[in-house]
């Protein structure tokens, strides 16, 4: 019930996705893209309780939070005693956008506290199955060619960057354009990778977050390892080289 | 920026001459408030505010966000916005209804001026 409420916040135009969690952290409901893994979300979680948490120290009711980012806003919100969180790019229209939070606040608010704690039970349940299958996922990936590539060394910058433009473009038609740019961005930024001179095993890392997550969400396991060893031998990054 | 308190009260008087702004508090790297003008919570605003930025930092980080430039807080009928640096944290607080997003960005832009 809470998460039609936020599916329906979603379709917003703009609006990447939203989440409700309780004021420990934990969370209630998810409406969030599949390139952020729970992991993700329950740190996020805990930054944004925590944030309006330390405004309350000096003001009575709190009614929103903005963290505005260079492209993306996170607008928070109460909702009884839970918290509302949207992401949306920054140049969404704002006023159409509070306007709809207001309506789904209003309505996530009049639903009994039964509600929430059902859901709060079948997101954990969720995410101790998830991490039971993250661990078999990290075996499997374990024996692939993905993780026989890494090697010491760099590698020719234009031939990883067409594999980079490649997957990008994949998860852009697979999931919006916007979220495909970030969860490559992320994983390239993350695992530290030098795009003008890229390291194998910093691109390994960063290939197998994509592997493991997006690509698997998009395609399954076995066609997404398939298609990323076909796009890497396309451009010569195997072992062999 | 340098830690000199003259600079620090000057960038105060800057940010408060912004229009739309009725207050201003600026808390060291310590959280101690080291200049305020007109502010209504000079010395709980800004304290904050290396905190808050903190965690919409991580928030942003953890979430490939990218950096955050400020954040803008709702308390009944007042709003208030905080940015801040590695070095001083500022408060700001606006009279309404204002372009608060505006205004934040300019403080933003003076408080980069000052490093």
């Amino acid at each position: 019930m809470i998460s039609e409420h936020l599916a329906q916040i979603s379709k917003t135009s703009g609006v990447l996705g939203s989440c409700i969690c309780s004021r420990t952290g934990e969370i209630v409901a998810n409406n969030m893209p599949d390139i952020y893994d729970w992991d993700t979300l329950i740190q996020a979680s805990k930054m944004v309780v925590e944030s309006y948490l330390a405004v309350e120290t000096i003001r009575d009711q709190v009614t929103e939070l903005d963290f505005v980012y260079e492209d993306y806003i996170c607008i928070v919100r109460p909702v009884n005693d839970y918290l509302l969180y949207v992401i949306c790019e920054a140049e969404v229209k704002t006023p159409i956008l509070k306007l709809g939070l207001n309506v789904a606040a209003k309505k996530i608010a009049s639903l009994p506290r039964d509600v929430f704690i059902e859901s709060a039970a079948a997101v954990r349940s969720q995410v101790a199955r998830k991490k039971t299958a993250t661990s078999s996922d990290e075996e499997l990936y374990a024996s692939t060619d993905m993780t026989a590539a890494a090697s010491d060394g760099t590698l020719d910058p234009e031939a990883v960057g067409y594999v980079i433009a490649a997957i990008q473009e994949y998860l852009e038609q697979a999931m919006g354009e916007t979220a495909g740019r970030i969860i490559v961005d992320t994983a390239i930024d993350a695992a530290g990778v030098d795009r003008k001179a890229p390291d194998r095993a910093k691109l390994r890392i960063a290939l197998n977050e994509l592997l493991n997550k997006a690509l698997t969400n998009v395609m399954g396991k076995g066609d997404a390892v398939r298609w990323l060893n076909e796009l890497l031998e396309t451009y010569g990054l195997t072992r062999k080289d | 920026m340098r830690e000199d308190s003259m600079e620090v009260e000057l960038m105060a008087k800057h940010i408060r001459a912004l229009e739309g702004v009725t207050g201003v508090s600026i808390a060291d790297t310590d959280g101690r408030c080291v200049a305020s003008e007109d502010a209504t919570y000079a010395d709980g605003s800004a304290v904050i505010a290396p905190f808050v930025m903190q965690c919409s930092r991580g928030v942003g980080e953890a979430m490939g966000l990218g950096d955050c430039v400020y954040v803008v807080c709702a308390a009944g009928n007042e709003r208030f916005s905080l940015m801040g640096d590695e070095h001083v944290s500022v408060a700001i607080e606006f009279s309404s209804p204002v372009d608060l997003n505006a205004i934040s960005m300019d403080a933003v832009g003076l408080l980069a001026a000052y490093r």
